[in-house]
């Protein structure tokens, strides 16, 4: 991995490799979290994917993809801690599998289709494209409200709603139907000519590559000088003095979703984050923990059950499918298991087993270039420079007794309950 | 051990069938870091009579395929995934029309690993009791599809394509036809769909063949496992009866499936790998994102992003379908019906477009050879014979011609069947 600065602010990094059949680049933007832009800056991954002054239309954009070997262009929006990003991905087979005399410059023309999406996008008179805009707008919308029908999604953005204090954090990464609504196309160009402007830009390039050809082709960009100084992407909010609980009754859905929120959080170079790691994993977080083991499989109280912890935000949530009148056992169980933890109740041979199966899903990232960009970048926004091995040995040496003590940090902080109406 | 190079994708596959009839399939991939193992067989919940030997005919409940599944984790000494755990390995196993899979990947202790694999797979443990209680736990399962909006759209088209026969089942089955299941019927299929002539071991990654075919050859010699004839009953295929279905549901916009019926045949091995092909290109020429008709649909709103067609081919069970959703899927009903009558036109001419969509798969399709799961799971090497190298390089012998053939056969006498998703 080399990186190099483009321009303040924006910096290229380059992962060459031939282990796989692909050539990936991928562009991120990165801006503190907004509360007041998120629905904005999703909606520009909309409009900008499928239209700009080159490609005006999705018909144009799918015809240039296809030319490009079936490549695969796609845009996202991340949310980490504090920061927001809006990534580019650009996916297409490496040139040495399908090269023949008509393509001998692909890596030329993917930079160059990149350049056109990004930085040349559909504005005529100080606004974006009408109908694009409408469209997309209305596909956003469509998407946020969809979030409800996935009913376990729908319950953790409940429970985000209930859990965190800042406004940006209680909503989904897009924002909410309310902001949506409220853009305007030339709000819209706000939105964007700030981003190109103003955020971080990380470019990641990954493949079978050869560093000064890419950085020839990215000083093409109309990259500019921004504020390089980045503030923590780590959030933080105290303790809640208050437990909050809210049940919502649903008509028309089978099962119950019960959804928890812990509190766990730990600086952002705090060592014991690789404790952290292993107690989510013997706790919901794998196949082999407590709430999946117990819970589900010998008290078979939930269908699905498990935990995830986010060190970006400090927070442990637990979410599980299951049965209306199973609810409050669970609930009664999924609280026993973590006392368990706290009082060292687990054997070394289970946590033995928890830490090779983290490492053995560490180690598999490096076969997928999408996990290991998202890790570049990853590395980039946290300013860690971790080697594999350093990583490795750290989560070996995470003991019972370092679970146990971490655990006792873990306190509650909310619930959220979806229940079928017609249930007592 | 027979070994094939594909050159031009830089891939190598190691083949070899044990004495016993087990095949293995060997993708040594040595820049990679794990190593991905798929043991197979080629049961699934489309099975639904079949017979050992001589024997009477024996009737299979719809989901005991899945049933199976799930239960030979379970063993007399505890839980078999968790030794994969134990292992560092991440284990799984799935279900589908026409196979069920057990599989694993690790960086580290893949022998043990290798050899849990298949002694789990090759033996089985069933009992009254825990037959009962995985009744219980199947049925929240069952619960759960029943939430999912997507899956009750998928099932709502196959019904009204193929009512009341065993695709339109729910692969896990039902309630009632799961409390059918006993520990008898479950060793009478183990028996008969999991010996070894019946299975195919696959492996992707990083590893060393020679090593590795003599691990599976010892562990196999100390099995002593009886072979048996099996003889399964083929599915007939039902007439449809109906042109539309609609299900009421909480959604917020209303979802629309509809499906077509190839006309019954027999096709398979290499010809029906090329179908598939050809059918994806074919799709792609009338409804991809690049065509006029997609463009002009999705401008009014008519689709959006969510607009998909596939193509399928399980068996006697052939249907391209449709999935939106949309307010307007009477609009929509009426544009695909008008586009398809219209085929001969909107194909005639094509060959350049043609040209860059086979362009265009040929790069999507070496965009999957990145993933070991995928080389493993998404060639044809089940249901016809033939891995995903095998499907890449077919690909590239397809015609314009071919697709005009297909177009005849898919499109001449169509009958379009819909399912609506709706408050």
């Amino acid at each position: 991995m080399k990186k190099i600065m483009i321009k303040k602010g924006v910096n290229l990094v380059l992962m060459p490799t031939t282990q796989f059949k692909t050539l990936n680049i991928a562009v991120d933007f990165c801006a503190p979290i907004d509360v007041t832009d998120l629905s904005s800056r999703a909606l520009l991954t909309y409009v900008t994917a499928v239209s700009s002054q080159k490609y005006p239309t999705q018909q144009a954009v799918a015809k240039k993809t296809i030319e490009l070997y079936g490549a695969q262009f796609q845009t996202d929006v991340i949310r980490f801690g504090q920061t927001h990003h809006v990534r580019y991905n650009l996916q297409l087979p490496a040139p040495t599998y399908v090269a023949n005399s008509e393509n001998n410059n692909l890596m030329s023309m993917a930079f160059q289709f990149m350049e056109d999406m990004i930085f040349d996008p559909l504005i005529l008179d100080e606004h974006f494209d009408t109908a694009v805009f409408n469209q997309e707008r209305q596909s956003l919308i469509n998407e946020i409200t969809s979030i409800n029908e996935d009913k376990k999604r729908y319950a953790l953005s409940k429970l985000r709603a209930i859990t965190y204090e800042n406004r940006a954090l209680q909503l989904p990464a897009l924002g909410s139907v309310e902001y949506a609504k409220k853009i305007t196309s030339s709000g819209l160009l706000k939105t964007y000519t700030n981003m190109i402007n103003n955020d971080n830009i990380n470019i990641v390039v990954f493949g079978d590559i050869s560093g000064n050809e890419v950085e020839e082709l990215v000083k093409r960009w109309p990259l500019t000088n921004r504020d390089s100084t980045v503030e923590t992407p780590f959030y933080r909010q105290k303790k809640r003095t208050q437990f909050e609980h809210v049940v919502e009754k649903q008509s028309d859905i089978n099962q119950a979703v019960l959804t928890l929120s812990y509190q766990l959080s730990l600086k952002p170079n705090d060592p014991r984050r690789f404790t952290a790691i292993v107690f989510n994993a013997l706790y919901g977080g794998s196949p082999l923990s407590k709430l999946f083991m117990n819970v589900r499989e010998k008290a078979s109280l939930a269908y699905s059950i498990y935990s995830r912890w986010q060190h970006d935000t400090g927070m442990l949530s637990v979410i599980a499918g299951l049965s209306v009148d199973d609810v409050e056992r669970a609930d009664k169980m999924i609280q026993e298991e973590l006392k368990k933890i706290q009082l060292g109740q687990f054997d070394q041979s289970t946590l033995s087993a928890i830490k090779t199966s983290i490492i053995n899903d560490y180690l598999s990232q490096q076969d997928s270039p999408s996990s290991e960009m998202s890790l570049a970048f990853l590395r980039i926004l946290t300013q860690r420079t971790i080697s594999i091995q350093e990583w490795v040995n750290a989560v070996e040496n995470v003991s019972i007794e370092d679970v146990a003590d971490l655990a006792k940090e873990v306190t509650l902080q909310a619930k959220f309950t979806l229940i079928p109406e017609t249930s007592k | 051990m027979k070994i094939k190079k594909y050159e031009q994708l830089k891939e190598t596959v190691i083949s070899e069938t044990l004495d016993n009839g087990l095949k293995i399939t060997m993708v040594p991939k040595n820049d990679y870091h794990k190593t991905f193992a798929v043991l197979t067989t080629p049961f699934g919940s489309l099975h639904q009579h079949f017979s050992i030997d001589d024997g009477k005919l024996i009737d299979i409940p719809a989901g005991t395929a899945h049933f199976l599944e799930h239960k030979l984790f379970e063993k007399e000494d505890g839980d078999a995934f968790s030794r994969f755990g134990e292992l560092g390995a991440d284990a799984n196993a799935f279900t589908n029309q026409y196979q069920t899979s057990y599989l694993f990947s690790s960086t580290s202790n893949f022998k043990p690993a290798l050899i849990h694999l298949l002694d789990f797979v090759q033996t089985p443990y069933f009992t009254n009791e825990t037959v009962a209680k995985e009744q219980g736990i199947i049925g929240q399962e069952i619960k759960m599809y029943e939430d999912d909006v997507n899956w009750i759209v998928y099932m709502g088209l196959l019904q009204t394509l193929y009512p009341n026969s065993a695709i339109s089942y729910d692969i896990a089955g039902t309630q009632d036809s799961i409390a059918k299941i006993t520990p008898e019927l479950l060793y009478q299929i183990h028996q008969a769909f999991y010996q070894p002539s019946q299975l195919t071991l696959q492996i992707v990654g990083a590893f060393d063949p020679q090593e590795t075919l003599a691990i599976i050859k010892s562990n196999q010699k100390h099995k002593t496992i009886n072979s048996c004839q099996v003889n399964v009953i083929q599915n007939t295929l039902p007439e449809t009866q109906m042109k539309i279905k609609i299900q009421h549901f909480d959604v917020s916009r209303p979802k629309i499936a509809l499906g077509i019926r190839l006309p019954d045949n027999h096709i398979t091995g290499k010809e029906a790998t090329k179908i598939g092909l050809v059918a994806d290109i074919l799709l792609d020429m009338m409804f991809g994102e690049h065509t006029d008709w997609y463009q002009k649909l999705y401008n009014k709103g008519i689709i959006d992003t969510e607009f998909e067609t596939s193509f399928d081919m399980m068996y006697p069970y052939q249907f391209i379908s449709f999935f939106s959703e949309t307010t307007e899927y009477e609009t929509l009903t009426t544009e695909i019906y008008k586009h398809i009558t219209n085929y001969k036109e909107v194909l005639s001419n094509q060959e350049l477009t043609f040209n860059a969509l086979k362009r265009a798969t040929l790069g999507e399709g070496i965009q999957r050879l990145n993933s070991l799961e995928s080389i493993a799971l998404r060639g044809d090497d089940i249901l016809f014979g033939n891995n995903l190298f095998d499907k890449i390089m077919l690909l590239q012998k397809i015609t314009y011609n071919d697709v005009l053939d297909l177009s005849e056969i898919v499109y001449k006498n169509f009958e379009l069947q819909r399912f609506i998703l709706k408050k």
